[in-house]
């Protein structure tokens, strides 16, 4: 039974003149996983937005958009509120209350529903989410992975028919990831409610999507079950460009898990062979750390315990850990901003570092891209600030290398545009583009591929080993394990305020096995000497 | 220790801000020394009573150099005073003044550590629901307020870190007012971003109504009567009659030292309760 559906639907922002959706038409059945899948900006979270018409966003429609046979647009408020729910990217910025017992009572409350209902769906909901732990939780004390959860949960207690997602996974580490999926699964098989998400790292989620409509510059490019869409998009994910890099024949369906994947490539024993060297030369000294510890407050537990860690001129290091692991406070530590309660920071001479910051919103402190890129390339004086203020701003760019830097990371288009007005991938750009344009010895990524689309991921990636190839020092700390592979020279773990592993990267993914890429999961009965542990090694390999 | 499990805590909004607003007033409106004393020392020992001995050290360490600095600007510049202590060039420094800064100090203090014990207990979810009944657009729009100052603060050191300053004193200045851009442009967009999600979830609908999730009970309806019944009475007593309106100087009734137990008794209210309940649960588990 279709659910609802989409037929010629356009829209266009006010103000714009390009409609950001052009002629989209699709339908998805009731109980259906579908993904929705682009590059950023391709339209994606206008057309969930568009999906639920209390947050439709402002703008010209025309077309179709029906829910159970009736246009979304005239459907009474208070059905819209209760048989659809929307769950944004960001988990930090949904929540009402203080508390998780009184978020989760705002849905209800504001349907008009009795305090015994209220009770009982509440009762109910974190029953059957098994989030005991979380009721009674000041929300501020939440990881990032718990709040998407109490959103989750938020936007489910009053039981709706579809549910919508915006990027849920982009902000979460993996294993807070596993308990969002897990939840979010059990929603789906268990009470059949129809889930409409978008995402860019697709391979957690990939065995359970039914449909996938791909959306490319606000067309509708294809709508077509997972396996199709694999066989046409292998490079959406690992387990399905693994065997299409390798030249493996899939007869049948495409792998969808790693697991599926690593038994194909076992199934055809391929030989690979690396040139590549185990350890690699390393320069002179830049940063080191010597038993540094760091806490945050007198009589609080240590963050980071005796932390010894050289970062060399020309390295590309990635540190990598779960949520709470001390990631973020190493890397202060690193640029200078906090100092170690214990130990030894020595720098070298005129040191200069940048640090691209998890949220790039911390550093958009004017009204357009241009103006960031240009205040980053030549940064303000007070006269220049006060002209710029004043709406006598010019978002062109002010020197070649800002042209150079936007062009590479594909923000030249996005020059006169509000940063906010961006997507999250297209922010983290504008982020990345303003560090490099400063021009530093040191560059410091705070989780770097945070909700960016694979070509920007490969675009980041380039750019960083070019970095590397021009003598600049480049550390980041990071989840996504299989970025790391594919860009860092060196790898550490770092568990419980301590580094477990410091390792050239090779040696690095082929001692762990869990914390390990995915290519290096797939191939994990090869030989660790020829193991490949990035998709490009496999390609290398492969010739 | 969870305060929320706390008897003190599962009193109604309503009577809690009724206690904050008593201790208020009647330490304020009264230049009291003793008074003064037993704010002071209430409030603190509420702060250890309910565990909470890490805020009281920082509330300490920030208040007591600015009572230091009322006491020392006072001594300096009030001339006001009988017994000459010494003098400082032809300035005569006086008992009285040094004693009415010592009071201030007392007063700033206590008012401090009061309204930093109840802003524990009265988070931006209870005011919401006290004042949603009256208008449910400014209750939001207040505990939204109330929730907005720690994330403000944590995105300015975000801020911060993401716009570092050097340490040519031109930049400083400029780099200061675009960390102020950044943050209030993002602050701004992070509240969209909630306003998105209160929309979603239904934040207008016209059959809102928010539940009263903390009744009035028993308690509440007892310590409110009390502390009332208490007010009336001392204010209503010979010391403190003729004073009913703020008086500005310091007085001590040495005669009526009576009025100061039922005064105290309202001053240690948290504290009483919190052994009220620690007694309770030792004799239930003898009891078991």
């Amino acid at each position: 039974m279709e659910i609802f559906s989409a037929k010629d639907l356009t829209f266009t922002y006010t103000g714009a003149e390009a409609p950001v959706l052009n002629g989209v038409s699709f339908s998805v059945e009731s109980g259906a996983f579908v993904l929705l899948y682009g590059a950023s900006g391709c339209g994606k979270t206008t057309l969930l937005r568009l999906l639920k018409n209390e947050i439709a966003p402002k703008g010209r429609r025309t077309g179709q958009l029906n829910f159970d046979g009736r246009p979304i647009s005239e459907m009474p408020y208070e059905d819209s509120v209760k048989n659809i729910s929307f769950t944004a990217q960001n988990p930090d910025t949904q929540q009402v209350s203080e508390y998780v017992r009184n978020e989760l009572r705002f849905l209800p409350e504001n349907l008009g529903l009795s305090e015994a209902e209220i009770r009982l769906k509440v009762a109910e909901t974190v029953s059957f989410f098994g989030a005991q732990d979380l009721y009674n939780r000041n929300i501020r004390t939440l990881s990032g992975g718990e709040k998407q959860l109490v959103n989750l949960m938020a936007a489910f207690v009053c039981s709706p028919r579809l549910l919508l997602l915006d990027e849920p996974f982009s902000m979460l580490d993996p294993f807070s990831g596993e308990r969002f999926l897990r939840a979010l699964l059990k929603l789906h098989t268990e009470l059949g409610v129809t889930v409409v998400l978008t995402e860019h790292n697709i391979q957690p989620i990939l065995p359970y999507i039914t449909q996938v409509l791909v959306l490319e510059q606000g067309r509708c490019k294809a709508y077509a079950d997972a396996d199709a869409f694999l066989r046409a998009y292998p490079t959406a994910a690992p387990s399905a460009l693994i065997p299409s890099v390798t030249g493996i024949a899939v007869l049948d369906s495409v792998p969808k898990t790693l697991g599926q994947c690593r038994t194909l490539v076992q199934s055809h024993k391929l030989s690979l062979h690396f040139s590549e060297p185990i350890e690699v030369p390393r320069g002179e000294p830049l940063i080191s750390l010597r038993h540094a510890s760091f806490r945050y407050k007198k009589g609080s537990e240590d963050v980071l315990r005796a932390v010894d860690f050289t970062l060399c001129r020309g390295d590309c290091f990635a540190v990598i850990g779960a949520n709470g692991a001390g990631k973020t406070t190493f890397l202060k530590l690193l640029s200078g901003e906090l100092a170690p309660y214990s130990g030894k920071v020595k720098r070298a001479e005129h040191l200069s570092c940048a640090v691209v910051p998890q949220n790039p919103q911390a550093c958009f402190a004017f009204d357009t891209v241009g103006e960031i890129l240009n205040a980053a390339a030549v940064p303000p004086t007070a006269k220049t600030l006060f002209k710029l203020f004043n709406g006598t701003s010019n978002p062109a760019p002010v020197n070649s290398r800002v042209q150079e830097i936007a062009e590479t990371l594909g923000l030249l288009e996005f020059l006169p545009r509000n940063p906010f007005d961006l997507s999250a991938g297209q922010q983290q750009r504008v982020a990345v583009a303003a560090a490099l344009l400063k021009d530093p010895d040191v560059l410091l990524f705070d989780e770097p591929t945070k909700g960016l689309d694979p070509a920007c991921r490969q675009s980041l990636c380039r750019q960083l080993r070019e970095l590397q190839e021009i003598g600049k020092t480049v550390l980041f700390v990071t989840h996504d394990l299989d970025f790391v592979a594919e860009t860092a020279a060196h790898c550490a773990l770092l568990f419980d305020g301590e580094f477990v592993l410091q390792a050239p990267r090779r040696m690095f993914f082929t001692s762990g096995t869990v914390y390990t890429s995915s290519t290096a999961q797939v191939f994990c009965d090869t030989d660790p000497v020829c193991r490949p542990v990035s998709l490009s090694e496999v390609e290398n390999g492969k010739a | 220790m969870n305060i929320n499990r706390t008897l003190f805590y599962k009193l109604h909004t309503g009577t809690l801000l009724w206690l904050l607003l008593g201790v208020s007033v009647l330490t304020v409106t009264r230049v009291q020394p003793i008074l003064a004393v037993l704010c002071v020392l209430s409030g603190a020992l509420s702060f250890l009573c309910y565990g909470q001995r890490l805020e009281l050290r920082a509330l300490l360490r920030f208040c007591l150099p600015v009572g230091a600095v009322l006491v020392l600007c006072n001594v300096l510049f009030s001339r006001n005073g009988m017994t000459v202590l010494f003098y400082i060039g032809d300035a005569a420094v006086t008992l009285e003044s040094v004693l009415y800064a010592l009071l201030s100090a007392l007063h700033f203090t206590g008012a401090a550590l009061w309204f930093s014990f109840y802003c524990a207990f009265l988070d931006a979810d209870r005011i919401y629901r006290l004042f949603s009944g009256v208008s449910r657009g400014l209750a939001i729009i207040f505990s939204l307020s109330m929730a907005l100052v720690p994330k403000t603060l944590q995105k300015y050191e975000q801020t911060c870190a993401a716009l570092p300053a050097s340490a040519d004193k031109d930049n400083k200045l400029t780099v200061r007012f675009l960390r102020l851009s950044a943050l209030f442009s993002w602050v701004l967009e992070d509240s969209f971003q909630t306003a998105v999600s209160m929309k979603a979830r239904g934040a207008m609908c016209p059959m809102c109504r928010t539940r009263q999730k903390y009744r009035f009970s028993v308690g509440d309806t007892a310590a409110v009567l009390l502390t009332v019944g208490e007010m009336c009475a001392v204010f209503l007593a010979p010391p403190l009659k003729a004073e009913i309106y703020p008086c500005f100087r310091p007085s001590v009734y040495f005669e009526q030292a009576w009025i100061y137990i039922p005064l105290a008794f309202f001053y240690f209210m948290p504290c009483l309760l919190k052994l009220w309940e620690v007694c309770k649960w030792k004799f239930s588990v003898q009891r078991i």
